[in-house]
């Protein structure tokens, strides 16, 4: 038996996902030009797939301060924090996020995807109990393994689930720790976190909250959903990314919680992966300041997200169960799936594919995410070129045989 | 009873597995009946509500077989209610 036998069924997917069109998971851009175009083929291309919620990828002052951060410090780090030692870029930005949170603590990652490692897969000890929304992002299952704790997944956003399954731990000797996430990732649904955290309480169990699409997204200031469901105080620690929002890569985890510094010599993750290079965390520095006067940046997200769900749900497309800036459209089968996203990149729109394994309910999504750099027009764009396509494929009625019936 | 959750396991199995008449007791839940791992954990799920226990995602390495499973429900089933007692 060969060693990537194992991957035969994954392989027969991947194989028919690509067969009649591009590879929807290795797409090539010639040049990527703005927060919203690219182009591919030397076609220009609208961007509607990239997370790039405020568009800052290409914002002055987070370009510039990434470039003096380079020739100041050169390229990269060439180790961990704990070999290497910190920058004052790094110390810098553990301050700002730390001010910016609220929180006594701030511990940054090299990635959104190690920083749930990190932080949940110590934080969970053996003796301990992980609940987890069933829903989770890859990098908080994995963490799951990674702990060696107990892990029960309860009901996708159902506190009460949670309650009975927190109910059935009591008495145990470990500490329960709940996981859940701000906006998800797949249906761009939002945690209804204040229900969440009195049943978390209840039991006295620690909560984590993964903002890694709310930030700079949710609440009046941007700090996501714990701010946005006024829970703050009871959400024990906050991780995310900064490679959403914040335009660039990166990991980061907020708390109040006593002895937190503890984790810089505790936490695998962090310590035995080298640091982020300064450029990266001159610019997301930067973006946190945008963040913080970019009031008008999250209005225009908001309008936006809005304009393209409710242009979508006209047009008779099934979306998700609320209107975030992932906004995602439910198509029936993978084989309508695939051909609608090649129709869609023909016709110069970008978004993800996602087929049964990724997501929760196991249909095909067509998953657009929206940034406040897209402007009306490339909305209203994408909701003609999605309604032409669904009126071909027959995922949506076609005005004349709706009249016809 | 100690066939009732091997039975109920075969049935709700019936419902996902890719070829419905492959399901017995010694067949391998991801190897011959084809689930992926979101499908063996949607049902843990529905045997967790069926009979309020909790089945922690760490103890699903050691199940191959439907009887396996059957086993680790029974196992954890007998212990909540020792628990209750």
């Amino acid at each position: 038996m060969g060693i990537l036998d194992k991957f035969d069924a994954v392989r027969g997917a991947y194989n028919e996902a690509r067969a009649n069109g591009r590879d929807p998971f290795g797409v090539r851009f010639d040049v990527i030009k703005s927060p919203t175009e690219g182009e591919i083929d030397g076609k220009s291309v609208t961007l509607m797939g990239t997370n790039n919620y405020l568009g800052l990828t290409f914002q002055g002052d987070c370009v510039n301060a990434a470039v003096d951060a380079l020739h100041g410090n050169g390229t990269g780090t060439t180790g961990s924090r704990i070999a290497n030692g910190s920058y004052g870029l790094h110390v810098k930005l553990e301050k700002e996020l730390a001010r910016f949170f609220g929180r006594k603590h701030a511990m940054t990652f090299t990635t959104g995807y190690q920083a749930n490692l990190g932080i949940i897969g110590t934080l969970a000890g053996r003796d301990d109990d992980l609940l987890i929304d069933a829903d989770s992002h890859a990098s908080i299952y994995d963490a799951c393994k990674l702990s060696g704790a107990r892990v029960t997944r309860f009901r996708h956003n159902s506190a009460k689930d949670l309650a009975r399954r927190l109910k059935h731990l009591e008495g145990n000797p470990g500490n329960r720790i709940v996981v859940v996430e701000g906006i998800y990732s797949m249906h761009g649904d939002t945690a209804p976190l204040q229900e969440i955290v009195a049943a978390a309480k209840d039991a006295g169990a620690y909560v984590i909250v993964d903002e890694a699409h709310s930030l700079g997204v949710l609440g009046k200031k941007g700090r996501g959903l714990a701010e946005a469901a006024g829970v703050e105080d009871d959400v024990d620690f906050i991780v995310g990314t900064f490679s959403k929002s914040l335009g660039a890569i990166g990991g980061y985890c907020v708390s109040n919680i006593e002895n937190f510094d503890v984790l810089r010599v505790a936490c695998r993750p962090y310590m035995f992966t080298a640091s982020l290079p300064t450029s990266i965390v001159a610019s997301t520095i930067e973006a946190l300041h945008q963040i913080e006067k970019g009031g008008h940046l999250r209005e225009r997200l908001m309008r936006n997200s809005h304009r393209l769900y409710e242009g979508l749900a006209r047009a008779g497309f099934t979306m998700g169960p609320e209107i975030t800036p992932v906004v995602p459209v439910k198509v029936d089968d993978a084989e309508t799936a695939i051909t609608f996203w090649n129709g869609l990149l023909q016709e110069g729109l970008y978004c993800n594919l996602v087929l049964s394994t990724a997501t929760p309910d196991g249909k095909p999504l067509l998953r657009c995410s929206i940034s406040a750099a897209h402007s009306e027009r490339q909305i209203d764009e994408a909701i003609a070129t999605f309604t032409k396509i669904g009126q071909a494929l027959n995922a949506i009625p076609t005005p004349e045989l709706a009249a016809a019936e | 009873m100690p066939d009732a959750e091997l039975n109920f396991i075969m049935e709700e199995l019936r419902k996902v597995a890719k070829q419905p008449e492959d399901v017995r007791p010694e067949a391998s839940v991801t190897k011959e009946l084809g689930l992926d791992s979101l499908a063996v954990m949607n049902l843990i799920m529905v045997l967790e509500d069926e009979y309020d226990i909790l089945i922690p995602m760490d103890q699903l390495a050691d199940v191959d077989t439907v009887q396996d499973l059957a086993t680790l429900t029974g196992t954890l089933k007998a212990m909540t209610k020792d628990e209750c007692a």
